[in-house]
């Protein structure tokens, strides 16, 4: 891709309820943002403090504070949303819950999933990771209606159990497919950095960006500090680092300093890091 | 690791064997003499001496590292000198090679390097080139005068000879060159030589971090005993000269010929090797004489660890905190200074040797779990079994290469794993788990038991005839936080136990469900069940098994509970609240809360972290009130899936059923588990009456 990678992000994931913020934080944070005007706002003002996107999963709150917003603020997509999908389908099965988001599609959508279905019908009979992926991707891409996309990230649920399969397949054509589909940024997201730019540098698979944890205390720095430090010397890739107050242990600037020097290309921070959004944001950026 | 201490009642031994065990190792002390104070699960002791070959076999049954201490040091006769430096260590290597040892440390003597050696450092030369002969993996260690606190040894009778004599003989001038090498800096360079490979095959000096004369060392430690005597020098022909006469009247001269050889003899020495292998803060002379009370403790920082950490790892078995790391996680509380690290996160588990897994059950258990296993080192999922084919061809498009097979009985055959993960719903937990225990698999099985108390008591049966290893998948017992929190309670940071409360939330059931979770024929129950028997396991781990409970329990949506609320009696009197649900709002992940009230103060552990208030410092831990947080502990994990549990879980298990230590999470525990559930699912059902665990009302 042409575009350059993005340098600071803001992140809405812990919305999803899975964080390594205390409880506490997490549901004082879940509060503030309920209200899609309120997130809403968040967003335009991130854009206005200088970071280059948004890092959503598409849920009905983020839905509803992107539709709220007059000015379009660009979106990295965080896809699938896996906290819903699993709480889907411990209620309907995954079959249900794919089933699910089938049925609330608009006939657009469906039309781009027969296509995508089609041309990977080979690899949906065999079950093909590489290939299912993809139609989650359409269903989930598109429920985010109209943003202005700028990158399309794999969550770190799915990147990983990828990595675990050594699936050399899916990440290629992954990165493939989402820079061809829509015409963006691939990226994705591990909480196994160093596992993950080993396996692709091994396997010359060379994503847009991927985004892990890079912190001070070493938290979720996998598969240890010592070796995500190397291999953040070593990569060719991009490395967007997240986590970097390490469960709200170190002060955000800390964290973002200690990323950049170890290599991080560029930073996501999470509304869960924020308190005064704008001003921290702009610190951020410098 | 399972580590054999030989020379364990010794001045260096003693301490190493409490070192060990802080660090997770399990111990087997060999000792001349039945031990005054009493084994634990993980401390064992063997009476044995270096002379009697055949106690050095048995001591050697079924121990991965041998830190070999013990030696004839003292004494006069060559013959005694020998038949332990020489023929004992011999007869030890050929234990140690018969029985698999995989690691040998051996505790030479800086008197191997002396340019005139006596009987002690020419028999430990001579013991030198056995170990280094012997093929076993190897670590040689030298160490030069080591002091420290202790009743035995020779810093201690230097002590003694300052409080007591009135002149205090020096032999020689006084001017030959010490690095006098702390005790704790000694116990941790050898428990790092049991467990690192790049270290495997080498001899170390091992001084310490200052060289100073004899003369500067004597006036040091006079000043830290507070005490001033004259000194007298004999000269060193004469002291010589001195020492093999008395050698040949006493079995133990009060100065043997390597002593004094010692003090007029200069060593070739180098510590390079050591300062660029193990780097650490070495403690200082005059820190290490002012508080040489500690054999265990100190505060010494190591090079290993988090990067450029707020926190750095400590050889002293915890973490010692910088000022950095205090931000919103600690602002109603100080983070400790130190804070120590439980067994289980000592370091990141994994198979002792290559094993093969059979996985039984592909749901969303069964993905994690393969997921998990397909990155632990030297194991290999070799099948996959679940009754859905669609589910194993789902696994193997995740990139997985195990085959599928349709039946448990044709992947054993076939595949013939060493182990087998059972993550099916509960009530085929006790058939799949005896097939596989029938066919001598080690068997993991997912949480709970079983769906049945019966099914659970056979199972633990079944596994004791068979001998083999089950573990039960009560994965919060391996998140840092509860295994640091039950590591302070094991220590007896808080005293003995006054009362305790508990809950576990969740918000999940929130309408009418379907499936075998909500039906209790299938799963054994609803929340309990399900969810919070993972509770009941962590109040199992921190408190022992309940003598009596009483509960109520509602049903909100489900066929089985959705809320249970109960008392538990402990065997010493004292309460312990639980309360569970599955139908509250607010709690998109599990989260847990226990709090614990002793006599020295009180414990509250959740998913967020530790807090502690504490009367008196007890256990490593400080007076007064400190919190830690999870990214304050270790987090020795190698891949992430969800957290640090499905990892350390699993590879701790693989580790047991490869010969390693066992885990919290054996099948006993988990049937114990398993009784407290079943008296609170009775006393429900009997609108809260009084029931004993395992027995009637």
């Amino acid at each position: 891709m042409s575009a350059s990678t993005p340098s600071l992000l803001l992140s809405g994931e812990s919305l999803l309820g899975v964080t390594r913020a205390t409880r506490d934080r997490t549901l004082e944070v879940a509060a503030r943002y309920q209200e899609p005007e309120a997130l809403a706002v968040a967003l335009a003002r991130a854009a206005t403090a200088g970071a280059d996107g948004v890092l959503v999963s598409p849920s009905a709150a983020v839905r509803a504070a992107l539709a709220e917003l007059r000015d379009r603020v660009p979106v990295y997509a965080l896809l699938p949303n896996v906290p819903e999908y699993v709480r889907d389908s411990s209620d309907v099965g995954l079959v249900g819950a794919a089933l699910k988001r089938v049925k609330r599609a608009s006939p657009a959508t469906l039309f781009r999933l027969g296509i995508t279905g089609l041309s990977h019908a080979g690899g949906v009979l065999a079950s093909d990771f590489a290939a299912m992926t993809p139609i989650l991707l359409e269903l989930e891409a598109a429920s985010l209606g109209r943003a202005d996309l700028r990158g399309v990230v794999i969550a770190a649920p799915i990147t990983d159990l990828a990595l675990a399969g050594r699936h050399q397949g899916f990440f290629a054509h992954l990165t493939t497919f989402m820079r061809r589909r829509f015409g963006v940024q691939a990226g994705f997201e591990t909480h196994n950095l160093g596992h993950l730019l080993a396996c692709l540098r091994t396997w010359g698979v060379k994503p847009d960006f991927v985004i892990g944890p890079v912190n001070p205390r070493g938290m979720l720095m996998k598969p240890t500090p010592e070796e995500v430090l190397d291999e953040l010397r070593r990569t060719e890739i991009p490395v967007l680092a997240k986590e970097l107050r390490a469960g709200g242990t170190v002060p955000l600037a800390e964290g973002a300093s200690y990323a950049r020097a170890a290599g991080a290309k560029g930073l996501v921070a999470d509304l869960i890091d924020l308190e005064d959004l704008g001003s921290e944001l702009r610190a951020l950026r410098g | 690791m399972r580590v054999l201490v030989t020379g364990a009642s010794g001045f260096i031994g003693q301490s190493l064997v409490r070192r060990l065990l802080e660090k997770g190792h399990d111990v087997r002390a060999l000792v001349r003499k039945p031990p005054l104070t009493a084994a634990t699960a993980r401390l064992e002791y063997v009476v044995g001496d270096m002379t009697d070959h055949a106690s050095l076999d048995r001591a050697c049954q079924g121990i991965e590292g041998i830190v070999h201490l013990a030696c004839a040091t003292g004494v006069a006769d060559p013959k005694i000198v020998r038949a332990v430096n020489v023929d004992g260590t011999r007869a030890l290597l050929d234990a140690a090679k018969k029985h698999g040892v995989r690691r040998f440390v051996f505790i030479s003597t800086i008197s191997a390097a002396r340019r005139r050696r006596g009987p002690y450092g020419e028999t430990k030369r001579q013991g030198e080139a056995m170990v280094a002969a012997s093929g076993l993996e190897f670590v040689t260690l030298r160490p030069s005068l080591v002091y420290g606190s202790g009743n035995v040894g020779l810093f201690a009778t230097l002590a003694a000879y300052l409080r007591s004599l009135p002149v205090v003989p020096v032999i020689g001038n006084g001017r030959i060159e010490l690095d006098p090498v702390h005790i704790d800096d000694v116990n941790a360079v050898t428990e790092e030589s049991l467990t690192r490979t790049d270290v495997v095959g080498r001899t170390y000096d091992v001084l310490g971090p200052e060289k100073v004369t004899f003369n500067d060392f004597l006036a040091l430690v006079s000043r830290s005993l507070a005490v001033k005597k004259p000194v007298f020098h004999i000269p060193g022909p004469i002291a010589l000269l001195m020492a093999s006469m008395l050698g040949i009247v006493s079995k133990r001269p009060p100065v043997s010929v390597d002593n004094v050889l010692g003090m007029i003899s200069p060593a070739d020495v180098d510590k390079g090797p050591l300062q660029r292998d193990f780097q650490r803060d070495w403690i200082r002379l005059e820190d290490g004489l002012r508080t040489p009370g500690s054999g265990t403790g100190g505060s010494v920082r190591v090079a290993s660890g988090p990067p450029a950490a707020s926190g750095s790892w400590s050889s002293s078995g915890g973490i010692e905190m910088g000022a950095s790391g205090d931000s919103e996680a600690h602002g109603n509380g100080r983070a400790p200074s130190f804070i120590p690290i439980a067994p289980l996160l000592a370091d990141s588990p994994r198979p002792l040797r290559p094993v093969k897994v059979g996985v039984v059950g592909l749901g969303k258990m069964g993905v994690a779990h393969t997921a998990v296993l397909a990155m632990i080192p030297d194991c290999q999922v070799v099948g996959l079994v679940d009754h859905h084919p669609g589910l194993a061809k789902s696994i193997r498009g995740m990139g997985h290469d195990a085959p599928y097979f349709k039946s448990v009985d044709q992947m054993i055959e076939r595949a013939a794993p060493d182990a087998v993960f059972v993550l099916t719903p509960q009530d085929s937990h006790l058939t799949v788990a005896k097939l596989a225990l029938e066919a001598g698999c080690a068997v993991f099985v997912e949480k709970p038991l079983a769906h049945t108390l019966a099914d659970a008591e056979a199972l633990a049966t079944l596994a004791a005839e068979k001998r083999r290893p089950v573990s039960c998948g009560y994965t919060l017992a391996y998140l840092p936080v509860f295994a640091t929190a039950q590591h302070a309670l094991a220590s007896g940071a808080i005293g003995t136990v006054r009362q305790a409360r508990s809950s576990m939330y969740l918000s999940q059931v929130f309408g009418p469900r379907k499936g075998w979770m909500y039906d209790a024929h299938r799963s054994g129950g609803g929340v309990v069940a399900n969810i919070s028997s993972h509770l009941l396991f962590l109040l199992e781990w921190f408190l022992g098994t309940p003598v009596e409970v009483r509960a109520t329990a509602s049903r909100l949506y489900s066929q089985v509970e959705d809320e249970l609320h109960g008392m538990m009696r402990l065997a010493s009197g004292a309460e312990v609240g639980f309360d569970s649900s599955w139908s509250v709002p607010g709690y998109p992940l599990s989260a847990v809360v226990i709090e614990v009230e002793g006599d020295n103060g009180k414990m509250l552990v959740s998913n967020d972290g530790i807090e502690l208030d504490l009367r008196s410092p007890r256990g490593g831990w400080p007076e007064g009130y400190c919190k830690v947080r999870n990214a304050d502990l270790r987090q020795p994990a190698r891949y992430d899936v969800n957290g640090e549990g499905y990892y350390l879980e699993d590879a701790a298990f693989l580790r047991w059923a490869t010969g390693g230590l066992a885990p919290p999470t054996t099948v006993e525990a988990a049937l114990r588990v398993q009784r407290t559930m079943d008296a609170l699912y009775r006393s429900a059902a009997a609108d809260g009456a009084s029931i004993k665990v395992g027995g009637g009302a």
